[in-house]
């Protein structure tokens, strides 16, 4: 394969752009953890009291969609070699849209508010839409292998259908539509964004960054084929449930499906990185086993019928957020060092010297927010039995985590944009 | 030709490695770059400083990359 085509820095997106994502996700999950602190233990007795769904979508669309959009945005050239990005007018529309959104629907849900809610709703919508719209554009310059490039394809098809279900449930919710099943409804909506959107962009993401980073060996090809190709045929055959209401084996066998793949993608990625070439164990390392851990514990709970809120917390705080936090504490330090880097060529500055990676988010507070990570996913996971008093701590700690993911983005921003302006002086 | 095996480090370590030897290199040499996957983001780097590449694929995870000023041609001179 010859390619002697590049990339020039127009084309590559400005660093401002995943940044605006990023430094405004934490606030969500600080947020959310606040509201656990608030209301304590009865928020993990039961997935529909008001502040369980305000504080599961503070989390899933307010601080992981936030994080995974720009991520996305940023990988798609870095990783696959797409020279298609969104303007930092379009990535200021969408993360006003999803963080406005995303608040309005907490708030909605929170307070049993239709208007708050309906609004939320659309707005994420219109967020979420934009951004499939522009990574599909994006997808289709992309040069780099054909796997990750179907999974992301897939991952955005997924967020799609994750949208359209959230409309028609909150349309559901207004007393505009009458649904037959609602719980149903819910539960695919669930399935869709957890194992379909978030998973195959983990699919395609973790495919490319632990042989990356870490010098693991990589996934096994079939895995990274075939895995999400069978998870979006499973999701597309959930859509047949409400068609097909009361007990049936073959939806209990495609949940049983859904449950497993995420096990074995965790699984074997645990593997890979106990094999990996780099030595060196970091914090985002640990982030990376304490998401593997999580999301296979977190099928076994589904598999053992434990209290659905543990396999919540388990998924969304101990998998898909130690994913997120692991993720950020290396693209952003490598997307500093590149347009710092990127800059200093450009400007024929070959005497100046950078920092590196861990000059700019240094190894302390990594180490700290995994620890009360840790604690957070710890006590959260305890606090769904009944009469367990550890909603509070888990959510003291859960902000904490949040605060010190926050403390080092800035930090790695303050010291991009000094950095920056230096280079800026002396040329 | 001047080479440079930068498979077994890790981001930015490679591109700290190339850069390095491209500011070495004597005048009417080429870089020859092994890698274990595709460097996207050098390449806009590599336009900027006046280089031209040719990358071609081995493997999966064994890409070989071929740097030399724009001054020697668009054809790769080594």
């Amino acid at each position: 394969m010859l390619n002697t085509r590049g990339l020039s820095l127009a084309d590559s997106p400005p660093y401002r752009l995943p940044l605006r994502f990023f430094l405004v996700a934490p606030p969500f999950a600080v947020t959310a953890g606040l509201l656990f602190v608030v209301e304590g233990g009865p928020l993990l007795q039961s997935r529909w009291t008001p502040a369980t769904l305000a504080i599961t979508h503070l989390l899933v669309l307010g601080f992981l969609g936030m994080i995974m959009c720009g991520s996305l945005l940023q990988l798609l050239p870095v990783l696959l070699g797409s020279d298609r990005s969104a303007s930092l007018s379009q990535g200021a529309l969408m993360v006003a849209a999803l963080s406005s959104g995303s608040l309005l629907l907490a708030l909605g849900f929170g307070l049993v508010n239709t208007y708050l809610l309906l609004t939320g709703v659309a707005l994420v919508a219109m967020s979420l839409l934009l951004f499939v719209a522009l990574s599909a554009r994006a997808l289709r310059s992309a040069t780099g292998p054909s796997g990750p490039r179907i999974s992301v394809a897939m991952a955005l098809v997924a967020l799609t259908v994750t949208v359209a279900l959230g409309l028609v449930l909150g349309v559901s919710q207004a007393g505009w539509l009458v649904l037959p099943d609602p719980q149903a409804w819910v539960n695919i909506h669930l399935a869709w964004g957890l194992v379909g959107w978030m998973g195959l962009l983990l699919i395609a993401i973790a495919g490319e960054i632990l042989p990356m980073f870490y010098l693991s060996p990589a996934y096994p090809r079939w895995l990274k084929r075939l895995l999400p190709v069978a998870v979006l045929l499973l999701l597309l055959m959930t859509l047949l449930q409400p068609l097909l209401p009361g007990e049936h084996a073959l939806f209990n066998a495609i949940g049983l499906l859904l449950v497993i793949s995420p096990v074995l993608f965790a699984g074997t990625g645990f593997i890979l990185l106990f094999r990996r070439r780099r030595p060196r164990r970091d914090a985002t390392l640990g982030f990376w086993w304490l998401g593997q851990a999580s999301i296979m514990l977190a099928a076994l709970a589904w598999l053992a019928g434990l209290p659905v809120t543990l396999v919540g917390v388990l998924a969304i705080v101990g998998g898909a957020m130690s994913f997120t936090s692991g993720t950020l504490y290396k693209i952003v330090p490598f997307l500093s060092w590149y347009h710092l880097q990127t800059r200093k060529v450009m400007q024929r500055q070959s005497d100046i010297k950078l920092p590196t990676m861990q000059g700019f988010i240094g190894e302390r507070p990594a180490r700290w927010q995994l620890a009360t990570h840790c604690v957070a996913v710890l006590c959260l996971s305890l606090a769904a039995w009944p009469g367990m008093p550890t909603a509070r701590l888990g959510g003291v700690m859960l902000t904490l985590s949040a605060l010190l993911l926050w403390g080092s983005l800035l930090r790695a921003n303050l010291r991009y944009r000094s950095i920056a302006r230096s280079l800026d002086t002396e040329a | 030709m001047q080479q440079l095996d930068v498979s077994d480090l890790e981001p930015p370590e490679p591109m700290e490695h190339i850069l390095d030897a491209l500011a070495d290199m004597p005048e009417g040499d080429c870089l020859q770059v092994l890698h274990r996957r595709e460097p996207h983001p050098l390449y806009g780097m590599l336009r900027n400083m006046g280089y031209h590449w040719q990358t071609t694929c081995h493997a999966p995870d064994r890409f070989e990359i071929l740097i030399w000023p724009q001054s020697l041609g668009s054809r790769p001179p080594c």
